[in-house]
Formats: C-alpha cells, structure tokens, sequence
C-alpha cells in the first residue's frame, strides 16, 4: 500500500449558542473550527486525522500538512507508522518539536492509525490490545463565557443531560464564585476549573486561597502564566492546597518526565492532535506508570483527535475521565461517536478509529475559502 | 504612537550568499517610524512564518500603542500561549519583538545597543559559518586562509568527522565550532567522543538524540569531556533555563529571530551569567536578525564570538552595516538597529521566494 496524497480539510461547524456568546483567546466564538489530515491511499483506504487547530491557527497547520509532510509521505507505505513519524521528526527537528509543525504531525499521526487499523480490519483500540470498557466517563467541558448567569445556567444544563462532572473555564471571582455557588448545592458532581495561563504564582495563590472555602475542586488547570513553569507550578502545588492539571501545552513527551518526577502536577493533559498522536499519548502513559500522577488527556475535539483518545483510554487507560467540549454542533461529521449519551462515550469498534465523517455533513461544513 | 501596519515578507537571499531564506517584518506607526525585525524562516519555514505572522500577529497589533515598553510581543504570545514556545508563532513573536526594538531605539534617537545598555560599540571576536551540507557529495571544501582572515574562528555546519579532522589540519589555531549534520545517539555520540576531543573544539552543538532531554545530555557532556553548546532548539524560554540549569550546556546560542527576540535575550543572558555559561549570540544572516544580535552581543556579551555568515557576493539586505565583514562585527551607532532593509533587494528577494515556490 502507498499513500498517493496527503491533505487537509478545515471544517467549520455552526456552534449552538445555549447562553450568550462565549471567547476563546478574547474572540467571539461563532464556530468550531476542526482541521482535518487526510491521507489517500492506492488501496482506496483513506486514513483520518485531526490537528489541533484552536486559535486561528488552521491556515498555518495547513501549510505544514501541504508543504513539509505531504512531500515525505506521498509514495511511502503508511503502514510503516513507525518508520515514516521517526523520518519526519528527523527530518523536522529544528522546527517541528512543538507549535504547529508539530499539530500537522499529529494529526497526521492519527490518520496513519486509522489506516493501519483499516488495513488489517481491525479497530485502533485492538490494535492496542482491545478496549477493556465499551465506554468512557466524560466531563462536561464548557465555554468560557464571562458571565456568572450564563456559566452557571450552562453547568445546569449539563446535569440536565446526565453528566456528573463539569469544568468551567472562567477565571473572574464573580463568575468562579457563582460556580461555586453551584456546586456547593450540587454534592457529588466533580468540579474543575481550567484557567489557561492568566496568572502569576502570587495571583494563582490568591485564588486558590478563595476557592478553599468553597466546595471541593478536583482540579486547577493551567493556573500559572508560563505554560511550562513546571516550578511555578510546583510552588502552587505545594502552597496553593488544590490538586493542579496541566500538559496541553507541554513542548514535548519528555516535559511529562519533568512534570511527574518534579511534582508539578496531579493530572497530566497531553494532547493528542498536538503532542504528536497515539503514540506519544501512549509514551505519556509509559511515564506515568507507577507514578501518582492521574491520566487526564486533552480532548476539546469533535472529531478523530477525541475518538483516537478513546481508544487509547479504552484500552490502556479505562477508568480515564474524558473532556467532552460541552458545544451543541448539529452539522457535525462525526455527531454519531463524539455526542455524549448520559454523560458517556462509547468507543466505536469499526475498523481503523471506526469514525468516518458523514460525506454529506463534511460537504455542509468544509470551508469554502 | 499606534501601529498603524504590521507586514512579514519571506526573503530568499540571492543565489551565492549562501544563506537561508528568513522573514522581514515591517512594523508602521502613526507618527510615521517604522521598525524593522526579522523572523527565523529557514528549513522551509518562511512560509509558514509569514502565515502565522499575517493571521495570528499582526491583527492584534494594529492600532496598539507602543512606547516606552516593549512588551507587546510578550502580551500576544501570553495570549497565543497554545501555539508552541516555538515553531511558526513563536518565530513571528520574536521578528516583531525585534522590529519593536527598532522602533523604540529610533523614537529615542539611540542605537539598540544603547537602550540594552552599552555605553558604545564595540569590535566582536567572529566566527564565520561554513555550510558542508551545501556542498556536493564527494567535492573538496572550497574555503581557504583567505576564509578565516578578520575571523577568530569557524562554525562548521554539518561537517562529518572527516571533513572536521580537515578543517583542523587546514586551519590549527582556529577556534572551530561544529553544528553536527544531526545529533546522535549517546552511543554514537561516545564512540565519536575521543576523536572530537582531540581536535579541540570550542563547542558541539546540540549533539544528543532525542533534543530535549537536558539531564541526560548533561551526564554525556560530563563523561565525553567536550564543550557543548544549545539554545537555538530550545522550545521555549523556560526550556532554556532549564537546559541550562542542569548542566547540560557551557554555551548558550542566543538566536534572537527564533526565540523571544531582543527582550526574551536579555533574561537569557543573565540566567547564562548567573549559571556560568557562556554566551554564543548567532548573528546569522544580513538584515535585522543579524544586526539585533551585534547590539545583543555589545550590551550583554561583548567578548563573545559572534556566529556570522560569509560575506556575500551581492549587497547585504540592510547594507554594508550589515555585510558580515572580515574585520571584526560592529554594532552601529546610529538609532535603532542602524540600517534598514533596501527596498529594492527586499523586493527582488521577496520575488525570489515566490519564484522559488510556484
């Protein structure tokens, strides 16, 4: 088998909008963008992957997919996985070992999986020894708004549709005291609160020192500015009396040594559309082993990056609590394995991931510019 | 002041400079200054960069203040913190950060080494880059005596240890700097150790496979007996400290167009002071990139050796200032980084680049 082309489509899926508009990285978010790999191949098997794209970012990962992976792949054997991702990180080490040379590549990576799995019949999560639960836990991951009224109405929302786990994104007091508002009046549903890097250690402390008088925090996540102060984070650890999360923007698999051997963290986040695919997930979950450290694995995806993490739960990781970005997205190719029922997904048992987009919904919400 | 315009332009040097590709960043306020920087754009990258610079960067710079503080560079990468403290985003922070320290010097009327705090500039020890991988298979290095002179020493870019052994046995008193084709395994890099050492080499740049593990290349550095350098491939300026703190290096290669630009070098420096490492600014290049290191080098290490490239044979992109010489790097005096890019070569290698491309 010989992969003829390598390419990308960015979708843009309609967002539903529950309670007013919420922001990602300041900007108003009106859609999800997900950036699709592609890999053809002369079998007629085609391969699907996802990169992370968030920001903005789609247009710049493109270029990677079209101009420094797609001319290494073309006429090479992708079930060779293993081969071709050393080449490329080879090839690629001045510029691809974070940021999103790094994003193509996995995105690519999973595609590779999803084509070996098909090539044999078989599922990724066999491919890994089989998955040891037909479904997942998930956490209801939801926007950040701004807004007290709106965010608490939203982890309503989320009870109401059978998830016992939120974590809300808001880092004003007035909207993280209204969640825990909430929460206190809701025992028995687990609370995290990502930050994305606002704060110093000084103003990180200050909050944590605020959220200890309300209801239990599973976690904090990305609380310190520096997404890689994993001293920082080790001070807040130690001083600040919450569990802390963070990895979604580690530079490599090796900074999830640094992290577990330094005590940084008490739930590691790799990612799967950026850190480079299954594989590094299944490196990450190599270093953790024996360790304290709890598997907690970025997944703010609607598409193969969230279904290629299920299977590596599934079968190495079970009892992992999975992120379900809490987004209604009705025009979405891949709505049938990445909507939650009762605050669970099941983990498809097709070939490759088992996911393939609906041709129809893809055609609706590919991007035309 | 208010940007007005901010612009990145992928720059293919002519052919026989013997450099590559990089990024021009063009930044316009509405008091009518413009700042010049520039952005890694080498290993196909310029493309890339130019994308992140025009999609991500600069919609968030316009109409923002700049003044004293030259932080906006800082505050968009704080806000753009997923995109990787390096690749693409990172590469077009560090060419606006730069551009912003251009600006900043010509508002004050001083050169940029002043603001960094020199009192004047001074001549920098080079060392001037051979690029081996350029050369075609089997073929006898074309570099002479002639090469070195003005030079302290020579930065081999990708030469294999045969070819090293040469340049030892060419050049006997140089300082000789090797950038290795790519790094080895330890093992392969121990079964190579002895020989290296016995040609006495200023440094060996990032010589371990898998980057990034700084622990395990501190305890090869300490049982190779080498001098060995990294920075370039730190992922970000967090990585570098800790590259640095563990041991793992006695050379930092400050590259200002790749990470964090002039402000993140300040903070770099004095952690390389504070750790006892050396200081190896790569003031590769003939724009911005190359001018920013020489007034890095003259406020913050002024008897580093500067890496520079070969002079050109056509006219440098900011000019004679910026034309890697043979007599020693100097920073210029004139306000700002001292000279900017020439329209019209901008242009041709702008052409080029798109030439190149399609």
């Amino acid at each position: 088998m010989k992969i003829t082309a390598v390419d990308t489509l960015l979708c843009r899926l309609p967002v539903v909008h529950r309670e007013g508009i919420p922001s990602l990285a300041g900007v108003p978010r009106k859609d999800f963008e997900m950036l699709l790999v592609r890999i053809s191949t002369d079998s007629g098997l085609v391969g699907w992957g996802e990169a992370f794209a968030h920001y903005g970012t789609a247009s710049t990962v493109q270029l990677a997919v079209e101009r420094l992976l797609a001319p290494r792949c073309v006429g090479e054997d992708p079930r060779n996985l293993n081969r071709l991702v050393e080449r490329l990180e080879q090839d690629l080490f001045r510029i691809g070992r974070t940021g999103p040379v790094a994003h193509a590549m996995s995105g690519l990576e999973i595609a590779l999986w999803d084509l070996l799995g098909k090539s044999l019949d078989i599922s990724v999560n066999q491919l890994l020894g089989g998955a040891r639960v037909p479904s997942l836990r998930c956490y209801a991951s939801l926007p950040r708004y701004g807004a007290a009224d709106a965010v608490v109405h939203d982890c309503k929302t989320a009870l109401a549709r059978g998830f016992d786990a939120i974590k809300v994104h808001e880092i004003g007091v007035e909207e993280l005291q209204a969640c825990g508002r909430f929460m206190a009046a809701n025992p028995g549903v687990d609370y995290m609160i990502d930050a994305n890097c606002p704060w110093s250690l000084d103003e990180a402390l200050h909050i944590c020192a605020l959220l200890e008088s309300g209801p239990p925090v599973k976690w904090l996540e990305e609380p310190l500015k520096g997404p890689d102060d994993y001293r920082g984070l080790v001070e807040l650890r130690r001083r600040g009396g919450i569990p802390v999360a963070a990895g979604e923007n580690a530079n490599e698999v090796h900074d999830f040594a640094l992290m577990s051997q330094s005590g940084a963290v008490d739930f590691a986040q790799p990612s799967v559309a950026k850190l480079g695919g299954i594989g590094a997930l299944l490196r990450v979950l190599d270093l953790l082993r024996d360790t304290a450290v709890q598997f907690a694995p970025h997944t703010p995806f609607l598409g193969p990056a969230l279904v290629a993490s299920l299977h590596v739960c599934a079968a190495r990781a079970p009892d992992t609590f999975v992120e379900c970005y809490f987004l209604d997205t009705p025009g979405n190719p891949f709505g049938a394995w990445t909507h939650p029922q009762d605050g669970r997904l099941r983990v498809p048992d097709g070939p490759g991931l088992g996911a393939d987009p609906d041709p129809e919904l893809l055609q609706a919400v590919a991007a035309r510019d | 002041m208010r940007i007005r315009r901010a612009l990145a332009f992928p720059y293919r040097p002519a052919a026989g400079q013997c450099r590559p590709d990089c990024v021009i960043i063009r930044v316009d306020t509405d008091d009518g200054l413009t700042g010049w920087g520039e952005a890694y754009g080498a290993d196909g990258m310029a493309a890339l960069t130019c994308r992140a610079f025009d999609t991500l960067i600069a919609p968030r710079c316009i109409g923002q203040e700049v003044g004293e503080d030259i932080g906006l560079a800082q505050t968009i990468g704080a806000i753009l913190h997923a995109l990787g403290g390096s690749g693409p985003v990172a590469f077009a922070l560090a060419g606006l950060d730069v551009a912003l320290w251009d600006l900043a010097g010509k508002r004050r009327g001083q050169p940029v080494h002043a603001l960094l705090g020199a009192k004047r500039a001074v001549t920098l020890a080079s060392a001037v880059r051979l690029d081996y991988a350029s050369l075609a298979a089997g073929s006898e290095p074309p570099w002479t005596q002639a090469t070195l002179a003005g030079h302290a020493g020579l930065y081999l870019a990708g030469a294999t240890l045969s070819q090293l052994q040469a340049a030892r046995r060419a050049f006997p008193g140089a300082a000789l700097m090797l950038q290795p084709p790519r790094p080895w395994r330890a093992d392969a890099f121990m079964t190579r150790a002895a020989a290296l050492r016995e040609l006495a080499l200023a440094w060996v740049e990032d010589p371990l496979w898998p980057l990034g593990d700084h622990t395990a290349q501190a305890a090869l550095r300490a049982r190779a007996g080498l001098r060995l350098a990294g920075g370039q491939l730190c992922l970000s300026r967090a990585d570098a400290w800790r590259q640095m703190d563990a041991g793992a290096i006695d050379v930092l290669q400050i590259s200002p167009t790749r990470l964090g630009g002039l402000s993140a070098a300040i903070g770099l420096a004095q952690h390389a002071r504070s750790a006892g490492v050396d200081i190896a600014p790569l003031a590769l290049g003939e724009g911005p990139g190359y001018l920013a290191c020489l007034h890095l080098a003259t406020a913050l290490a002024p008897e580093a050796l500067v890496c520079v490239h070969a002079p050109g044979a056509s006219p440098a992109l900011c000019g004679p200032a910026a034309a890697p010489g043979g007599n020693g790097a100097r920073a210029p005096e004139t306000p700002g980084l001292g000279a900017d890019p020439d329209p019209d070569l901008l242009e041709a290698g702008q052409q080029r680049f798109h030439e190149a491309v399609a």
